[in-house]
């Protein structure tokens, strides 16, 4: 249990590397929040979306309904899969800083990227899908919907082929991290990597490129087809597209510089293809996996081809607001959902304090800190908040399906904890604010919260929970 | 206060397994009847709905969410929150990822422990069900109370909460 102890060594160790690389570190630092802003713009469009819309207005035929169904569940795989990897080029980046003796600052709520709408970290560029918008791109939290695209494409814009590296005011994320990967080149050897163990690498369980939620049937009508009882799982996986592919690239640790460029290679590629490739289609040698801005094109392309308008949105869109935060709820006309939207933001700024931990752990202790932490953080808390969240509704009386005006959305602010000590209680303490029969229904997330690592970790680098 | 010795009140555990199929010892299914390794009809360990919520060693399911080693491991994980996903194992679950994707979880599992049994030089059954419980069994027996997880609808068991 000794994994606190030597990060101690393990920092001084680092202090000159650091202090020699300095400038990289800071333009990784904003690397890790140019990714890191992304998430909650993503994430909050992912939500937005009910993959498996029941309801439809009466008339709409049943071939239209069947096409709405398949893509509505397909936008949400689409979105997904790409919120992963931007988890994935978060990490990558936060190893990179790890590798070069720095320690990543996950700790980024009080900075303007985190207010939205917002432009991402020195990003200046030319194109921006609101005709209508006047100087820097900002990108809101805004539900799914043609525009929610066009930002999408605004961010993974991809670069030209020979563009000019950037360092600041970058067009392109393409043209920021080509600037990053030449310093990496010129002024790096492999004796300047190092401290692997406290980095977030492969072999560990900490990343899958694919899960249950990135992937979305063929077809809605999947289930209509005939079972095979000596493999009933058969009917599924035939229907099953996967939207992400191992060979795109994954989770490595940064020990020397190959793999530094290795990482640089798979955040550049995954999110926009290579610049020699016009199309912009694939990011893996396989071609299994399309781009970031292909995925975003190609729905942004059968949103306009198959005319799907308000009515046919209005059938899988939840009605979330633009922006929102707290205080915006406060203005709710029958309830004060404050405390439900905190309990929201503390979790999900908990799973950025556990990340943070995770950074300064090794072996064991890592392990418990991220696999358990981040999996049953996300998918088992966080997620099913916010899916609980989207049927209340502001003009509602703070039981879920009650009113019909906007839906209660994540604002993904930051949640003032008093102190890491604290901090998984005073979650658990939100939770016993939170509408009445929300708790009712979702005692098991209670004690999820209470399985969550305790980010206060103990002498000697001991997990407690 | 009193002075006699408090006397240990333990039942007998179960062997805590993740599914049909995979029990190891006659009267260890969840009903205490099936006759042989291999044959019991129901999960022993404590229904969860998926990754990290499992309370111990093999009591993971597979195939949603987790790593692509974990999910070629379903039932077979080495210790508590290690598990891949829900138990039990329905029947129409495949794989998400790693050498097994696209394939049945719960066949997965049921070769792991047919492995284990060779390995042990056990005799073993078959199971019930070839394929594995269908969700639509699970929810009978289980009052209707079965789910798998996630977003896509495609678990085959629905979406948990």
């Amino acid at each position: 249990m000794n994994d606190h102890v030597e990060f101690t060594s393990s920092l001084e160790h680092a202090a000159g590397r650091e202090a020699k690389h300095a400038s990289i570190l800071a333009h990784l630092q904003t690397a890790l929040e140019i990714e890191y802003s992304t998430v909650p713009i993503y994430l909050y469009t992912y939500y937005s979306i009910n993959r498996i819309p029941l309801t439809f207005p009466a008339g709409m035929s049943a071939a239209r309904v069947e096409e709405i169904k398949t893509f509505a569940n397909e936008a949400g795989a689409l979105l997904m899969s790409v919120a992963v990897e931007e988890m994935l080029h978060m990490s990558l980046a936060a190893n990179l800083i790890r590798a070069l003796g720095g320690m990543p600052d996950l700790n980024l709520y009080s900075k303007p990227s985190t207010c939205y709408p917002t432009p991402l970290p020195h990003h200046n560029p030319s194109f921006n899908p609101d005709p209508d918008a006047k100087g820097l791109l900002k990108i809101p939290l805004s539900r799914f919907s043609e525009l929610q695209l066009g930002y999408f494409l605004a961010i993974e814009y991809p670069e030209k082929e020979h563009a000019t590296p950037q360092g600041a005011n970058w067009d392109t994320i393409g043209q920021f991290y080509d600037y990053i990967r030449d310093r990496l080149v010129k002024e790096t050897t492999d004796a300047d990597y190092g401290q692997v163990d406290f980095q977030l690498g492969s072999g560990k369980g900490y990343y899958s490129p694919n899960t249950i939620d990135t992937l979305y049937p063929n077809k809605a009508n999947w289930e209509s087809q005939p079972v095979n009882w000596n493999d009933p799982s058969a009917r599924g996986a035939r229907a099953a597209m996967f939207t992400n592919a191992r060979d795109s690239g994954g989770l490595i640790a940064i020990h020397d510089k190959a793999s530094a460029l290795r990482a640089i290679d798979t955040i550049c590629t995954q999110g926009e293809g290579s610049s020699s490739d016009p199309t912009h289609e694939h990011d893996d040698p396989r071609h299994k996996e399309d781009t970031h801005w292909y995925k975003f094109n190609q729905l942004h392309e059968k949103l306009k081809e198959k005319a799907f308008d308000a009515e046919a949105l209005a059938t899988f869109v939840h009605p979330f607001p633009d922006n929102p935060t707290r205080e915006m709820y406060a203005h709710a006309v029958g309830y004060d959902y404050r405390p439900f939207v905190d309990l929201a933001n503390a979790v999900f700024t908990y799973i950025f304090q556990m990340t943070q931990a995770s950074y300064e752990l090794r072996g064991a202790a890592q392990h418990m800190m991220f696999n358990i932490g981040m999996h049953k953080g996300m998918i088992f808390v966080l997620d099913k908040i916010i899916n609980a969240m989207r049927y209340y509704h502001t003009d509602g009386d703070g039981t879920s399906g009650k009113g019909g005006g906007a839906a209660l959305a994540p604002s993904f602010e930051n949640y003032p904890f008093k102190s890491l000590a604290t901090a998984k209680a005073e979650m658990v303490a939100l939770f016993s604010s939170a509408p009445l029969d929300f708790q009712q229904s979702n005692t098991n997330i209670l004690q999820r919260l209470s399985d969550l690592p305790d980010v206060h970790v103990g002498p000697g680098g001991v997990i407690r929970f | 206060m009193s002075t006699t010795t408090p006397k240990p009140n333990v039942a007998n555990p179960l062997e805590l397994h993740a599914c049909m199929g995979l029990n190891a010892c006659k009267g260890h299914d969840r009903w205490g009847d099936n006759a042989c390794a291999g044959t019991g009809y129901c999960a022993t360990a404590a229904a969860h709905s998926c990754h990290t919520n499992n309370n111990c060693r093999g009591q993971g399911g597979c195939g949603l969410y987790g790593s692509g080693e974990e999910q070629n491991n379903p039932a077979n994980n080495g210790c508590a929150w290690q598990g891949s996903c829900a138990v039990p194992i329905n029947a129409e679950r495949f794989a998400a990822d790693g050498p097994h994707k696209r394939k049945s979880v719960w066949k997965r599992a049921r070769a792991l422990f047919e492995e284990r049994m060779i390995k042990a030089g056990r005799q073993f059954g078959p199971s019930p069900m070839e394929g594995g419980p269908g969700h639509q069994w699970l929810q009978d027996v289980s009052g209707g109370g079965y789910t798998a997880c996630g977003a896509s609808g495609l678990s085959g068991g629905g979406s948990c909460v």
